[in-house]
């Protein structure tokens, strides 16, 4: 993974400085609210429901065993002994002491960690596929572009006041598992007909209350363009863009006021300027950039014999291999996926002991590195196939072991009321009861892989919108009410979900769920998937159930 | 009289006077007016006052200014009316790289302590004093950082950090 210069070291350090001396200032009356809010939130803190939050940039998902270890140790200095991994992919604490972030802060610069720009209306942690690097279906490695982005973002002196936050998302595979179409930018990148990597540039997507799939307003963008293009939508964006009300001021709504066609255009007029400039890349460069992602040094002939046989012997290690490995690029070795989605825990928490382990199992089988996926779960990249078995004991024992990857319970979920400020409605407790209702692991299998996606609120931070099912807190005269949709996906066939009636109350929302899924099991064609059923058999016969 | 903020920390006060577009100009003096004014009185503007400067809203477009546009301008006041509006970064990139516009770009509005960093990155070089900043104080907040990731030619060329240099 990339490891700082000094002068990326310096830089974050003299970020910890200048933390703690705003700290300080607002303190001590010098800084009022006001001014303080977007410098703190600049730094990923956030005043919460109970105390503040306090999100840590985890650039494109990637940790060493190191950073995690960290990250546990300061969940159990500062905070309550865990953490909950996020959609893009950061780490939120939960109960930090606002006193205490600048020296959060320093913990972090001591492993290659900040909280840089994972708040405010600057542009955001870059994500990609959680499996770049090894996954067995991909163009190119994305992590040296996600780098060089995180690079020309940090601290960009033009675009640190933008009209609303910008999400930046990098995929490499033909099948998107960056969810690229819902952020501000995607970038997918592909070879072109001479087998240079190449960017098609997709614009104007986003959840939250108006959510919107992105246009594609440039195809084949040659890599050495990567920046100079970026650079000329940021500038049309933080010119244009819509200052008067937040909630029309992401990019997708100028994107949609304007005209996809006129936007590029725009865009098109403002790179002709910058376009060869300072920020084109060069060979030597993209050199560069790729050398920061050596190769693991990989283990030939691993036997897999003693897998097969555990396998056999262990119904349960069997359907965890089924649904929780995935394909690698090098023979003899799998993506494990660690669950965060156990029965009765919150989706995406994640205790220290935990981080611990998982750090341990890291070193001693995946070259010492860990993956935050956007789907908020973990991933050990590169594991050889005869130490699966040892493994899975390991994370059966740390209850990381739930069986449940792209099933009904793997569900996306934001922090909701327990946590949040804006949120309207608990999500948390939502999830752990559909949990509940699942007797068994056969019947969550036999679902197949389904996306089930829960917001508390409509700034959809749990990505209901993009859920095959998705649920929506809201709130009515104080009561918690529960909108439901489906059909929504965030993948290649990117599409948002179809809303299926009036909200449902807390006390019939898993019930309403719970039908859902039967009607699906009474109409589903052979292998079907649930979203194929959907798109086949449309909302009327879930919608019948439901409201019965 | 206001004080102005330099980029080398210090402190001066402001010989630049404001007017309104029915003002007269008083002889020998300093002007900051409006674009439409500049573009309609540039002859007689330059005959009367010492030098000329203009101010921009930050909803100012440049994009059919010609680089000579602004030649005789000694000054450009661009605006934040709210220290959250960030449009007048990308406006005086734009006077800088893309116009070479060589006189004093001005950052007039609400100038905080914790945006002169990325002000004096984006080529302004002078700046309405922030409340309550402390002189002594003024070049920590100017030079907060001394390494930095994007290759920019206006403000100071500080040494490029990461691995791309």
């Amino acid at each position: 993974m990339y490891k700082y210069s000094e002068l990326d070291q310096t830089l974050v350090n003299e970020r910890v400085n200048q933390f703690r001396d705003q700290t300080r200032r607002y303190l001590d009356g010098e800084l009022s609210e006001a001014q303080y809010l977007p410098l703190r939130l600049q730094n990923g803190l956030y005043i919460q429901r109970f105390a503040p939050m306090l999100r840590i940039a985890i650039p494109y998902g990637t940790l060493s065993s190191t950073q995690l270890r960290k990250l546990g140790e300061i969940t159990q200095r500062y905070d309550k002994g865990y953490g909950h991994f996020t959609t893009r992919t950061n780490l939120q604490l939960n109960w930090p002491k606002l006193e205490d972030v600048p020296e959060i802060l320093a913990e972090l610069a001591s492993v290659q960690m900040h909280a840089i720009q994972t708040s405010g209306n600057c542009i955001r942690n870059t994500t990609t596929d959680a499996l770049a690097g090894v996954a067995a279906d991909e163009i190119e490695d994305p992590r040296p572009w996600c780098e060089i982005i995180r690079q020309w973002s940090t601290f960009h002196p033009e675009f640190a006041f933008l009209p609303r936050k910008f999400k930046i998302a990098v995929s490499a595979t033909a099948k998107d598992r960056a969810a690229t179409r819902v952020h501000d930018i995607g970038l997918h990148l592909r070879h072109d007909d001479a087998g240079q990597p190449c960017f098609d540039v997709i614009v104007g997507g986003g959840l939250g209350r108006t959510p919107i799939i992105g246009t594609c307003i440039r195809e084949a963008l040659p890599w050495p363009h990567m920046l100079s293009y970026l650079e000329a939508v940021l500038r049309v964006y933080n010119r244009l863009g819509r200052r008067d009300n937040k909630y029309k001021a992401r990019i997708k709504i100028l994107l949609k006021e304007t005209g996809a066609e006129r936007f590029a255009e725009l865009v098109e007029q403002e790179w002709a300027h910058l376009k060869d400039g300072d920020l084109t890349l060069t060979q030597r460069q993209r050199d560069e950039a790729l050398s920061w992602f050596p190769l693991p040094t990989y283990a030939e002939n691993i036997d897999s014999t003693a897998l097969e046989t555990a396998k056999q012997q262990d119904a349960r290690f069997a359907l965890w291999c089924r649904n929780n490995l995935r394909a690698h690029k090098q023979p003899g070795y799998q993506a494990v996926i660690i669950s965060l989605k156990a029965p009765g825990e919150v989706p995406g928490d994640c205790s220290a002991e935990q981080m611990a382990a998982i750090a341990e199992l890291a070193d001693a089988h995946s070259f010492g590195e860990i993956r935050v996926m956007h789907e908020q779960n973990l991933v050990l990249t590169d594991v050889p196939q005869n130490a699966l078995f040892e493994i899975w004991q390991r994370l059966d024992a740390l209850n990381l072991a739930t069986p449940n990857i792209e099933k009904v319970t793997d569900l996306i979920c934001c922090p909701g009321l327990d946590f949040c400020a804006l949120a309207n409605a608990g999500s948390i407790g939502v999830a752990l009861e559909l949990n509940e209702r699942f007797e068994s692991l056969d019947d969550v299998h036999d679902l197949g892989d389904l996306r089930l996606n829960m917001s508390g609120c409509m700034n959809g931070c749990g990505h209901h919108s993009v859920g095959n099912i998705g649920i929506l807190g809201v709130d009515k005269k104080g009561e918690e009410w529960y909108q439901l949709t489906l059909g929504g996906s965030s993948r290649n066939d990117a599409r948002l979900g179809d809303r299926l009636g009036a909200a449902v109350s807390r006390a019939g929302v898993v019930d309403a769920v719970m039908q859902i899924l039967e009607v699906y099991i009474e109409q589903r064609q052979g292998e079907e998937n649930f979203m194929d059923t959907y798109l086949r058999v449309g909302l009327k016969p879930f919608k019948e159930a439901v409201y019965a | 009289m206001p004080d102005i903020l330099n980029p080398d920390g210090s402190i001066s006060p402001d010989l630049w006077l404001t007017l309104d577009d029915e003002q007269d100009v008083p002889e020998g003096s300093q002007v900051i007016v409006s674009l439409s004014r500049w573009q309609e009185q540039r002859e007689t503007l330059l005959q009367n006052a010492k030098a000329v400067g203009i101010s921009l809203d930050n909803t100012q477009s440049l994009d059919d200014m010609e680089a000579d546009s602004f030649a005789d301008v000694a000054l450009i006041a661009l605006n934040f009316p709210a220290f959250t509006d960030g449009r007048a970064y990308s406006q005086a990139r734009l006077l800088r790289e893309r116009l070479q516009f060589k006189g004093t770009v001005r950052a007039c509005g609400e100038v905080l302590h914790d945006q002169l960093f990325y002000m004096l990155r984006c080529g302004f070089d002078s700046f309405e004093l922030p409340a309550a900043l402390d002189a002594q104080q003024a070049d920590k907040f100017l030079h907060t950082f001394s390494v930095a990731y994007q290759p920019t030619s206006s403000g100071p060329q500080l040494q490029r950090a990461g691995s791309l240099a």
